[in-house]
């Protein structure tokens, strides 16, 4: 058995609980301004003072504040879209691989269109149309996801179906939902599980993306992605501006994955005993 | 036994298109996986179906499992169809007829406790209140020579042998008729092989079952089966009741066959029949009797006329021109 | 059989104490343990046991082809020719390895390259024992092919692995095998994946080889048939020990351990009376805590108090035969 990835879970459970008590535990608000205080470096540096633990931006608003309410934006965002785009792409999966032929050939065909489509634009246009937003940013991001998740799931599937077990399901007399219920869904929730994990951090870096490039949520409400881009002006003056919320994505982002190569080992029960 | 057999085989084809292209695909050819069979099972008796890999046997127990549909011909279980049922009869069939594969390590989901795979049938079909179905499970696990107590543990926890056990107690559970048997015991050690086949026995004998026994190991059908049919390339060679056929071995493929079989006795002479190459493709199988190609007794006939079933003894039926007056 | 006559007393593997055990985070696994036997000039000696029994890890301890993590040969002596084999280098193994000891698998599929054509592989394995020019290893390979009785071999050597049926991949692995002409085979149930007609035709080609080079072949199987067909001794393993050595007659008639004669009773047999069949109750120990005592006690009818206390020494049962059992201790 791997040990427990502790220094992960940590760092997943210190940004989770920032992101639910937000409006507790961050010291200023995220959005009042203090323009004296503009570009302030973080404490440890000249110039800093230990009211700004992190230093400020070019508005005077504390990076802390904003980076504990940009978890929050972040974390909502990854989960409604992994829980839309996911969910749609494991339906789609298991749906095309267990019921195979013309089903099949339609899904695969919008899966194959799907990965044509130039996401990012269309999350442009979406944002030009529906406006600005999360829902623009959750929609924009689970088109980007469902195709994926449907072709690795499928593919999952279609490895499944020549397992014994799923002929015997339909001797014993299972409906084709019910044996996808059943015998196919709980056997491919494990590769779900780790995808979703593994996708958390790129939906937070296309949350980030979009943000930066203003499709994203609008300003001032602090995204990680949204105080990166208020920070690329200034990146040679004041870099902990950008530099502060890209950290804190990279080691969200390399926690989820250390902790989902963890949990793929340990749901899977001939695993749990080596 | 009584009148009417339990299980018909009718004329039985399925030819499976093999194809080229996606989109506008072009059919090669068909390949004659089951080509014209047809056999009875009597209620209570095991019918062995023998043969080796590529003949037919498999794709013949998956047609009377309702798996596929065949291309040809029809299958009855007490003279009712059971391809194309629907909705309650279609529920009804699967409650009668069962299956145990070979493999005991796909046969069982990973992610199921025994208790619920056993129980599965039960679920599906409305057979009782959930205390009833989880005595009938502890009763199914007595049965097949495990502890009650077992239904909660996943099926990782379990030898192949014990799998296998658990396997035929979920195809027990709704009282079936008859139970497909492919290979049940081949992929099983030596020691646990034995116990297998006495387990089957006895469960027959008190239950008044019927298998169809797939196999490809002679000594297996001869210990298991009342009857036996011979198949090669997608036909039936040779059927005979179990005795008469390890007695008087008619068909050459048969005789290849058993001359094959490596007995655990030593210094047998070393005479035995060897078949020259390897069995045709089903695609294109060869004209006339398909065996002609590798027949040690081969005449002209044989390669443009195709041997008919005919019976040479009582029960005892044989598709080969040595036996048929020209 | 009476292959290469005179020099069959010769030994040309001589396996003494072999250990090999898997180290695993959650114990030792003592996958062989203990196992001793010889290979003679010239013989077939069968290796019988069920799945897990360690048959197929003495065959990769020999080859010197242990998985990576976890798998050590942790004592024993394996004398190939009276070499130690296991205190060889990497590059020394290598050498050896193909020439003088060389292997078959059950999955042809595995011992294949799907990428490179059967002509390709041949050559690579006739080039490395002898090199020569190109036409010259040509005209072997196809001869390598034609000994093993491929028809058209002109034509077979050009085409891929996956354009074959299993037995022919398994007779073009032995004539890989073959071209490098080694003294000792070790061929790991090479017939188990095979239809019987098919291995039929394969095992009577193995004997043929065998007979026409008189390399010596240890046979890992665990069908008794095989090894009354094949076979000039047999060497039971049960639970990662020899428990049964001797001819292939004598064990077959008189097998004196308790597993042996279980085994033996619980094949189902082509003749003879139709009952219930000889069983034996129970599974296999663990092999990652077995105890100070015979293995097969647990499973034994004949188990007495001695043989839970230490494991029994081998015991001359017959010419050539021998059992590790108690109760056929000279009292």
């Amino acid at each position: 058995m791997r040990r427990i990835p502790w220094i992960p879970i940590t760092i997943i459970s210190v940004i989770v609980i920032m992101a639910a008590f937000a409006p507790l535990i961050a010291p200023y608000s995220p959005i009042d301004q203090t323009l004296p205080d503009k570009l302030l470096p973080p404490f440890w540096l000249e110039g800093g003072r230990g009211k700004y633990i992190l230093g400020t931006d070019p508005f005077g608003r504390d990076i802390l504040s904003r980076l504990i309410h940009g978890a929050r934006v972040s974390l909502i965002v990854a989960l409604l879209a992994l829980t839309a785009g996911g969910g749609v792409g494991l339906a789609i999966g298991i749906l095309a691989g267990y019921l195979g032929g013309p089903v099949d050939s339609v899904l695969m065909r919008l899966v194959d269109a799907a990965f044509t489509f130039p996401a990012i634009l269309f999350a442009l246009l979406l944002a030009v149309t529906m406006g600005q937003g999360m829902a623009t940013l959750v929609i924009a991001i689970s088109l980007l996801l469902w195709a994926s998740f449907a072709r690795i799931i499928r593919g999952e599937v279609l490895a499944l179906k020549q397992r014994d077990f799923v002929a015997l399901a339909k001797v014993r007399g299972c409906s084709a939902l019910r044996i996808m219920l059943t015998h196919i869904l709980p056997n491919v929730l494990n590769t779900f599980m780790v995808l979703v994990t593994l996708n958390i951090g790129v939906v937070i870096i296309a949350e980030a993306a979009l943000s930066f490039l203003g499709a994203g949520i609008p300003p001032p409400t602090p995204t990680w992605g949204l105080m990166i881009s208020e920070g690329r002006g200034r990146i040679a003056d004041a870099w902990w501006v950008s530099l502060i919320p890209g950290i804190a994505i990279t080691l969200l982002v390399l926690s989820v994955n250390l902790f989902g190569d963890w949990l793929r080992d340990r749901l899977d029960p001939r695993l749990r005993q080596l | 036994m009584s009148a009417e057999p339990l299980l018909t085989v009718e004329r039985l084809r399925k030819h499976y298109a093999v194809t080229k292209g996606i989109l506008f695909a072009r059919t090669l050819g068909h390949v004659k996986a089951v080509d014209d069979i047809s056999f009875t099972i009597a209620a209570g008796e095991t019918l062995g179906l023998v043969g080796e890999s590529g003949c037919g046997k498999t794709t013949t127990s998956k047609l009377i499992l309702n798996l596929e549909e065949p291309t040809d011909g029809r299958i009855l279980l007490e003279g009712k169809p059971i391809h194309g049922l629907k909705g309650e009869a279609l529920r009804e069939f699967r409650s009668q007829v069962q299956a145990v594969f070979q493999d005991p390590w796909s046969s069982l989901n990973p992610r199921m406790t025994i208790g619920r795979i056993i129980a599965e049938s039960l679920i599906v079909i409305g057979w009782g209140t959930p205390g009833k179905i989880e005595e009938r499970v502890r009763e199914l696990l007595r049965q097949v020579g495990l502890r009650p107590e077992q239904a909660t543990q996943y099926p990782h926890e379990f030898s192949g042998g014990q799998r296998q056990r658990i396997a035929l107690a979920s195809a027990l559970a709704s009282r079936p008729k008859l139970i497909v048997l492919d290979e049940p015991v081949s992929a099983l050690d030596v020691s646990i092989r034995a116990q297998m086949m006495n387990l089957l026995k006895d469960i027959q004998a008190r239950d008044k079952l019927a298998y169809l026994l797939v196999a490809h190991d002679l000594a297996t059908v001869r210990h298991m089966a009342d009857r036996t049919a011979v198949m090669y390339l997608g036909r039936i060679v040779e059927y005979a009741p179990t005795k008469t056929l390890f007695e008087d071995v008619r068909h050459p493929y048969t005789k290849a066959l058993f001359s094959a079989v490596l007995q655990a006795r030593p210094n047998q002479p070393e005479d035995e029949i060897v078949l020259p190459g390897e069995v045709p493709s089903p695609l294109n199988p060869p004209s006339g009797c398909r065996f002609h190609t590798r027949c040690p007794f081969v005449m002209a006939r044989c390669a443009v006329e195709e041997p008919r079933l005919r019976e040479v003894s009582p029960g005892h039926q044989v598709a080969c021109h040595l036996y048929q007056a020209a | 059989m009476s292959a290469a006559g005179g020099v069959k007393d010769e030994t040309i593997l001589e396996v003494r104490d072999l250990r090999t055990h898997f180290f695993l985070r959650r114990g030792v696994v003592k996958a062989v343990d203990g196992v001793s036997f010889t290979l003679r000039r010239g013989e077939v000696l069968g290796l019988v046991g069920e799945s897990g029994c360690g048959k197929s890890v003495t065959a990769l301890s020999l080859m010197r082809l242990l998985p990576k993590g976890g798998a050590r040969a942790i004592g024993g002596e394996v004398l190939l020719d009276g070499t130690d084999i296991l205190t060889l280098g990497d590059s020394q193994m290598r050498e050896i390895r193909g020439r003088k000891i060389s292997m078959i698998l059950q999955d042809p599929q595995t011992s294949l390259n799907p990428v490179f054509t059967v002509g390709d592989q041949l050559r690579e394995s006739i080039f490395r024992r002898a090199g020569g020019r190109t036409a010259q290893i040509m005209r072997e390979a196809v001869a390598a092919l034609r000994r093993v009785d491929i028809a058209a071999p002109e034509q077979r050597i050009g085409q891929y692995p996956h354009q074959m049926s299993g037995g022919m991949k398994q007779r073009v692995v032995g004539a890989i095998v073959m071209s490098g002409e080694p003294e000792v085979l070790i061929a790991d149930e090479p017939t188990t994946a095979l239809d019987v007609t098919i291995q039929l035709q394969y095992l009577k080609l193995l004997q043929r080889l065998q007979r026409e080079t008189g390399m010596a072949i240890l046979f890992i199987t665990h069908d008794f048939g095989v090894v009354a067909r094949l076979c000039d001794r047999v060497a039971v393993m049960y639970a990662g020990r020899i428990v049964e050595c001797g001819p292939v007659q004598e064990v077959f008639e008189h097998p004196s351990h308790p597993y042996t004669q279980a085994l033996i009773a619980s094949v189902p047999a082509m003749t003879g009376p139709i009952g219930r069949l000889t069983t034996i109750e129970g599974q296999p120990p663990s092999l990652m805590d077995l105890s100070a005592g015979c293995r097969f006690e647990p499973r034994c009818r004949h188990a007495e108090a001695r043989c839970r206390e230490a494991y029994p020494p081998p015991v001359g049962v017959g010419p050539d035969h021998t059992a590790d059992c108690w109760r056929l201790q000279p009292a």
